[in-house]
């Protein structure tokens, strides 16, 4: 494998998830203790993301228990809302409203059972339907910067939403499929190299709308194993160094085509513990490496889809926990996975 | 936060932290008063100014680079000049951050704005252009691989493209794009973003004829040399396969006459948009169902069955199909024409015919060809199970399916143990494919036995083979839903026993002509109202753990019980018609 070092398998022997319960809590609950760092303050336009990362990586631990946190992040998200828009969400206040930005604060919400509390919910809608373009796909923004994510948490938004009769369905698979390479995989725009990261979007965004009979699953399901390395950690492109968020993004995406038993799943879940933080808490990108919250959120993820861990079983599509999927009766996407 | 080692991070010193501490106070203050200004939609050059200095510090804020656009398009002054100024903070930006999508979103607006600006002026949008170019390659030589670099490169190439429609003195992009993607692989043969590059140049965009016609022969052993270099390097590979086996456009694979209706089977998942039957006009139907009712999609399938009125009574048929399927980068039309006698499944005589995949003379000698060169290498590496995996598919794709060995899969499997399941998913489907075959020649009225085989799937495209099968055994193997099997409207007898099916007994109804079905030791449930063929005489639903009383299941099945015998006891749960 060229292009990339091996590093040390970290210096500590390999720990399961459930002796470091305790410490990825810890690590969570006090992501943002110092709002006065350099880091906090240049993370900020990424505020949004952060939290559901922390929030959906704390339900998957079963720790989603503080009322007091929960009502102050409602209100957070509530104060997200871009008055300059019909009603889209920014990545944090006082920031310009985008798609991805819109899209997790409508997690957040479903997780927190809360989003009934979410005033004027057709303002939502407009602004995601505002977005769609002549040929089918997404833009983040007015601005027009577009990509086969926008598609996805369009699709997923206007999925819990109940509004997919806003756009043009068939309009938008048609250019998600215009994205597929001939490995049988997408890229994050048509002709563009295939990348692991917008395989999750296009195969998610599709099931969602039940048109996933135009993908080659066998093709597609082959590029996708070929990215677990001898690490046993995924990369997201050929001939790259292997990252703990594929773990999340190629593993869903498996299952959503059921092939997630082309992968060694006992080696994958080696590479994820090996990448936590053993003293502090947390999950980094990949071994020896420091944690953060987004990778942490992936690495439990992938745990949860491969039961590997005692954590709460993830919805792959909606990437909700599958309990909050049922309690708020979403349509059902993948009936044998759902049925467990 | 991606590639911080731990150990390497130093705790920084008191004195820094003050610093820093006071840096994000002044920050802070620029900022909130930043997004303040441009809450009251306040366009000043002072602002602009602010602006520029908020995003020198932080250049990964979307919302600032927003509002630099907004007052660059108000301002007065001559956007010509401030865009070039434009161009400089992004570059500097670029420098630092080259993965920031705002930053690379921020750079595209401004060449698209600068563009109209400098409109009629050719050597300044040649020039602009080329300075654009030369940056993306800087930047490759940092991160060859940075797809943010290479996406937007792509879209300064057709911007390129679309000027030079009018410029008879552009220059040969197409040989720009070529030699960058030469001077790349050969520098490092696993730089796939580069192999992707050629891919595209050799496919045909939107219709028109592919870009570059590289020469197969020269292109193979060049290859070749890379392959031999580095055996076991994934991305040469891959552009051999897509050299090989690649580009391929749907073929008819089956076209067949059952009860005097036409079906048509492609080798991929296509839209039929436009279609005419012996000269008249009429629509074809993909021939499964949506699996959701809420579906508001139109249909991608590999089998399609032809809808009218008329019963096909006439040997030979014409058929004119225009076809849509996924290409890449667009969705490619394609016209399908289908000129002879369909397989008529009603009669006994056996057809091969669905498992004489015709390749182009020229294309086949060319695969034979690599076959050797594969074989050849294998002697040298016969531990290179990427050769083993291009020899199995160009064996497949070459119909010489009595001559792909099965021990193969195993030898791959211990060579690659990872993906040991996979091995065996490819093992399960070749021996299928092969007993399949065997069958075609024996006839229709035989029953094809695939039991036992370790079966987890069955492809869209190895039903449509075997469309006509009217006895099949499919039991002991570990399907989980019935699938493309739905559409095998042949099907008389079915015998899927001791799967691990889910779903429920009444989608089997979909079998028009089903007259026994055996669905026992499985995970079915009844809860679907259906309305059972005519002609079904015998179900069998023993050791459905779901199913826990047959009459009531035969009347949620809306079989009448009366004219059924149930057979009870022991476990059993089946059903015959008196």
């Amino acid at each position: 494998m060229a292009g990339y070092p091996e590093r040390s398998k970290a210096d500590a022997p390999k720990r399961a998830v459930e002796e470091l319960r305790e410490k990825h809590n810890h690590y969570l609950r006090h992501l943002d203790d110092d709002k006065e760092s350099l880091e906090y303050m240049m993370t900020e336009h990424l505020r949004m993301g952060g939290v559901y990362w922390a929030v959906s990586a704390m339900s998957l631990l079963r720790q989603l228990d503080d009322e007091q946190r929960r009502d102050d992040i409602i209100e957070w998200i509530l104060r997200c809302r871009d008055p300059k828009t019909s009603g889209g969400f920014g990545p944090n206040v006082g920031h310009d409203a985008d798609l991805v930005a819109t899209h997790y604060a409508l997690l957040v919400l479903c997780m927190f059972d809360a989003l009934e509390r979410l005033p004027h919910r057709g303002g939502v809608v407009a602004f995601i339907a505002g977005l769609q373009q002549a040929d089918g796909s997404f833009a983040s923004d007015a601005w027009g910067e577009v990509d086969v994510r926008f598609a996805y948490c369009a699709l997923s938004s206007l999925t819990i939403l109940d509004a997919l009769d806003q756009i043009d369905v068939d309009a938008c698979v048609d250019w998600i499929l215009r994205c597929m390479n001939y490995e049988g995989s997408f890229g994050p725009v048509p002709r563009a190299e295939s990348h692991a990261a917008y395989v999750f979007c296009a195969v998610q965004a599709l099931a969602l709308v039940d048109a996933l009979e135009a993908v080659d699953v066998d093709r597609l399901g082959w590029w996708l194993c070929e990215r677990q390395t001898p690490s046993g950690g995924f990369n997201g492109r050929p001939e790259k160094a292997p990252d703990v968020c594929y773990s999340w993004w190629i593993l869903s995406a498996l299952v959503t085509l059921d092939r997630a038993h082309w992968i060694d799943m006992e080696k994958l879940a080696d590479f994820i513990a090996l990448a936590q933080d053993q003293e502090d808490g947390g999950i980094a990108d990949r071994p020896g490496d420091v944690p953060d919250v987004f990778h942490t959120f992936f690495g439990l993820a992938g745990l949860s889809l491969m039961r590997k861990a005692d954590l709460a079983p993830i919805h792959c599509v909606y990437a909700l926990p599958l309990e909050v999927v049922h309690r708020m009766h979403l349509p059902v996407i993948l009936s044998m996975y759902e049925r467990g | 936060m991606h590639g911080r080692v731990k150990k390497d991070v130093v705790e920084p010193t008191a004195e820094e932290k003050a610093k820093q501490r006071e840096q994000v106070r002044t920050a802070r203050s620029l900022f909130a008063k930043l997004l303040d200004l441009r809450q009251s939609q306040t366009y000043n050059d002072q602002a602009l100014e602010m602006t520029f200095k908020a995003l020198q510090f932080h250049p990964e804020f979307p919302t600032l680079w927003g509002y630099r656009r907004e007052l660059l398009t108000r301002t007065e002054k001559p956007l010509e000049e401030l865009l070039k100024m434009e161009m400089k903070l992004v570059e500097k930006a670029l420098r630092r951050s080259q993965k920031v999508y705002s930053i690379w979103f921020h750079r595209k607006w401004a060449i698209e704005r600068l563009f109209q600006e400098v409109e009629g002026d050719e050597a300044k949008a040649q020039s602009l252009l080329n300075t654009e170019l030369e940056l993306c390659n800087q930047l490759l030589e940092v991160d060859e691989r940075n797809f943010h670099c290479w996406n937007h490169r792509m879209y300064v190439m057709d911007l390129m493209r679309t000027k030079g429609k009018h410029d008879p003195n552009q220059m040969d992009l197409n040989a720009i794009d070529l030699t960058l993607s030469t001077d790349l692989i050969n520098k490092n043969f696993s730089n796939y973003s580069a192999w992707h590059l050629r891919t595209l140049l050799q496919q045909p965009v939107a219709g028109e004829e592919p870009r570059i016609k590289l020469n197969l022969e020269e292109e193979l052993e060049w290859v070749q040399q890379g392959i031999y270099t580095e055996p076991n390097d994934q991305s040469v590979w891959l552009y051999h396969q897509w050299l090989t086996l690649g580009s391929t456009s749907p073929e008819i694979i089956h076209c067949a006459v059952l009860q005097g209706e036409l079906y048509m089977f492609f080798s991929q998942a296509c839209r039929l948009t436009s279609t005419s039957l012996n000269g008249s006009s009429g629509r074809f139907e993909a021939i499964l169902p949506r699996r959701r009712s809420t579906a508001r999609v139109r249909s991608w399938a590999v089998g399609w069955r032809f809808v009218t009125d008329d019963r096909i009574v006439q040997k030979t048929v014409e058929v004119e199909v225009a076809v849509e399927s996924c290409g890449t980068g667009i969705l490619k039309q394609s016209q399908c024409t289908f000129k002879g006698q369909p397989i008529d499944l009603d009669s006994d005589t056996p057809s091969t015919a669905t498992f004489e995949h015709q390749l182009p003379l020229e294309q086949s000698e060319i695969l034979k060809a690599e076959l050797a060169r594969i074989e050849e290498l294998l002697e040298i590496e016969p531990d290179c199970r990427w050769a083993l995996l291009a020899r199995m598919r160009l064996q497949l794709a070459c119909s010489i399916p009595e001559e792909t060995t099965l021990e193969d899969f195993e030898r791959m499997s211990s060579l690659d143990p990872l993906r040991a399941n996979f091995y065996a998913d490819s093992k399960a489907n070749a021996v299928l494919h092969r007993r399949s075959y065997d069958w075609s020649l024996e006839g229709w009225q035989h029953p094809l036995n695939l039991a036992n085989l370790g079966l987890k799937h069955l492809a869209p495209t190895a039903a449509a083979l075997i469309f006509g099968v009217r006895i099949l055994k499919l039991d002991e193997n570990a399907l989980k839903d019935f699938g493309p099997l739905l559409g095998l409207a042949s099907l008389i007898e079915l015998s899927v026993s001791r799967n691990q099916i889910r779903g429920d007994v009444a989608e089997v109804f979909a079998l028009k002509r089903l007259q026994r079905i055996d669905l026992s030791w499985n995970f079915l449930s009844v809860g679907i109202r259906g309305s059972p063929p005519q002609t079904l005489r015998e179900i069998d639903m023993s050791g459905n753990p779901n199913i826990l009383d047959l009459a009531d299941a035969l009347d949620l099945l809306m079989v009448d019980p009366a004219s059924w015998k149930l057979q009870v006891e022991a476990g059993q749960c089946l059903a015959c018609r008196q």
